[in-house]
């Protein structure tokens, strides 16, 4: 009795995240599938699919956002690794400082913290006149539109999700299999890799799920720091939907995304650490 | 008992016919205003720019508000963004006035999302240039403002720029913006580019040359007025193709500007102001047009350097005229192109420029 008692209070409780997911989650996701191999007569046909493929410019675009998105997860996971073991550390105290300054940015509009992008990185902006003053440039660099401001912006973005998820995953980590790991011989640098980071694992999957993914899909920061002439798939979806009212094709982008991200979230979890499969 | 019974349900009888009566009164004044004001309380929905928008709020919205009562409800964004919108809630419309320019006038008339004005609902329509008052054929738009595409250049680091051609300077690159294809006078700048080194508007083919070799030269290609402002305000630009609505706030800069009148003149084209096909409140939209064409409208618009008048009986001081769409001398080196062609064109011109910039 009390164990299904225990259960529907378990399914009425699940009920209304799973309710929120189906009606505005799940139901544009099959919209948006269906409508990317709706045929032009009706029916299924991969058609569409062949078109945005076989375009030289789509595919110029698409391995450029891949090509950021795969610079900007590995730049987090190197620096996220390190804070957020350093945070878990931490007295409870300096921890919850430390952590307030890890969600600070998250609490600020993308839109604000990409525009202090362009007092930083513009031609008489902060980076450049350091530069320039201190004899290492003679004229400022192109800094702005640029590969490189988007992937700046974008790692500003994403870093504090991955410290978040890291420190989460690593807050699991018990200190006595870190102490047992020391006690048995391994050096530091041992145990960080052999332990702490397999048995971190779950989190970084995550984290570099979410900072990829997000890398991917951001329009803001890609439209504001690189312009019109670094477009990404984000910045092409929204010229195909809402100036050329190609749905369809906008469509089709979309899914790609979206398999894109598939593909690396199953991709990484073949490289879980055997011994914790 | 039963007489309590029955004095209960007269009591609630007489309640819900009190309240009936009191709804239907209330109905009815709101339906004719109870001080003179036949839509009071009633709201209109306005698609437009957001560009200037304390301003426009100042000039149009809230004494508009003010004289009838009404609340203004804005939906802002750029020609695209709305009218997408406007499309995908064509079966259950919500603008009552549709504000579109170029291009994006002719393409909302031709998806049906605007519909005609009546011409005698619009006491002020007389008053406008000739060519404003139905730039789209069949009543489908006012042209309400008339604005310009110019170049302007920093006086300080560049020399003084007096063609088209100059955009290909050397000294020019990495200084140089235009607008991006899919704005209002992106396609503008192709025709311009093809009368200045081909002699012709219409050999776009060299246009479009010119514009593959000006990208190396392009700091980026702006999709806003408030983009090129930025760009300005930085110092990223200093030469840029620029619509003159936005001049006022390029001179606010406080840099060093001039702006001139290229060999090849200028691009002409007027802002326009359609009703939203579907509106339920079609004499509102009208009041509302009417009240953008309005003397005192256009006026406190031009001194404020936001909107050129499309009124020819707008006086304006010479130091406010120099810096607006206006005068006998500038409007006669304004160049007007054809909304059908240049939407016709469009996702075959947006393709080739996609094609230069993603190399």
């Amino acid at each position: 009795m009390n164990r299904f008692h225990f259960k529907n209070t378990f399914i009425l409780l699940l009920l209304p995240g799973i309710i929120f997911l189906i009606i505005f989650f799940l139901s544009p996701l099959i919209f948006v599938l269906m409508e990317s191999f709706k045929g032009a007569e009706g029916g299924i046909s991969f058609i569409r699919y062949r078109e945005v493929l076989s375009d030289p410019q789509f595919r110029f675009v698409f391995i450029r956002t891949l090509k950021m998105a795969l610079i900007v997860t590995p730049i987090a996971v190197l620096v996220g690794y390190p804070s957020a073991y350093f945070i878990t550390k931490l007295s409870s105290a300096k921890k919850s400082i430390l952590m307030s300054l890890v969600i600070l940015p998250l609490m600020t509009s993308p839109v604000a913290r990409t525009y202090a992008w362009i007092v930083i990185l513009g031609k008489y902006g902060i980076i450049n006149q350091s530069l320039t003053s201190l004899g290492i440039l003679r004229e400022p660099a192109r800094l702005m539109y640029t590969e490189g401001a988007i992937i700046v912006g974008l790692l500003q973005l994403f870093l504090p999700i991955m410290i978040l998820t890291l420190v989460s995953a690593m807050e699991n980590v018990q200190d006595e299999v870190e102490e047992a790991a020391l006690s048995l011989g391994s050096g530091k640098a041992g145990c960080f890799f052999r332990v702490i980071v397999p048995l971190s694992f779950d989190g970084l999957i995550l984290g570099v799920t979410l900072v990829f993914t997000g890398s991917i899909t951001a329009y803001v920061t890609p439209a504001i720091l690189g312009g019109a002439k670094v477009l990404t798939l984000s910045t092409l979806m929204r010229q195909e939907a809402l100036v050329l009212m190609n749905w369809e094709g906008a469509t089709v982008i979309a899914v790609i995304m979206i398999l894109t991200t598939l593909v690396l979230y199953n991709g990484l979890r073949l490289f879980k650490p055997r011994t914790l499969v | 008992m039963r007489k309590t019974r029955n004095l209960f349900v007269l009591v609630i009888f007489l309640l819900t016919l009190g309240t009936q009566l009191f709804a239907s009164a209330e109905k009815e004044s709101a339906a004719t205003g109870t001080d003179g004001m036949p839509y009071k309380g009633q709201e209109l929905t306005i698609s437009m720019w957001g560009y200037n928008m304390d301003l426009l709020e100042k000039n149009i919205i809230k004494p508009f508000e003010e004289k009838y009562g009404v609340k203004i409800i804005v939906e802002t964004g750029n020609n695209s963004a709305r009218f997408t919108k406007m499309v995908a809630r064509k079966d259950n419309p919500l603008v009552d006035v549709a504000l579109f320019a170029g291009s994006w006038a002719y393409k909302a008339m031709d998806e049906g999302i605007i519909k005609p004005y009546d011409p005698s609902k619009l006491t002020n329509l007389s008053a406008l240039m000739e060519n404003a008052k139905d730039p789209l054929g069949g009543n489908y738009a006012v042209g309400y403002t008339i604005q310009h595409l110019g170049l302007f250049y920093r006086t300080d680091k560049v020399a003084e720029i007096t063609s088209w051609r100059d955009l290909s300077r050397d000294e020019l690159k990495g200084v140089l913006s235009i607008p991006g294809i899919t704005t209002t006078y992106g396609p503008s700048v192709v025709y311009m580019l093809s009368k200045a080194w081909a002699g012709d508007f219409n050999a776009t083919d060299v246009g479009w040359q010119k514009i593959e070799e000006l990208e190396p030269s392009l700091v980026t290609a702006y999709n806003r007025s408030s983009e090129l402002n930025t760009l300005i305000s930085q110092e990223e630009v200093y030469v840029a193709p620029y619509s003159s609505f936005a001049w006022g706030t390029i001179l606010g800069s406080g840099l060093p500007v001039a702006n001139v009148i290229p060999e090849e003149g200028l691009v002409g084209s007027f802002s326009m102001v359609s009703i939203g096909a579907g509106t339920k409140k079609e004499d509102l939209a009208h009041l509302y047009i009417d009240h953008l064409l309005s003397y005192d409208v256009q006026m406190a618009e031009a001194l404020d350097l936001v909107d050129s008048p499309a009124r020819t009986d707008i006086d304006l001081p010479p130091e406010i005229a120099v810096n607006l769409t206006y005068g006998d001398e500038l409007l006669s080196q304004l160049h007007f192109f054809d909304h059908k062609e240049m939407a016709d064109v469009q996702e075959e011109w947006i393709a080739r420029w996609n094609k230069i910039f993603s190399n």
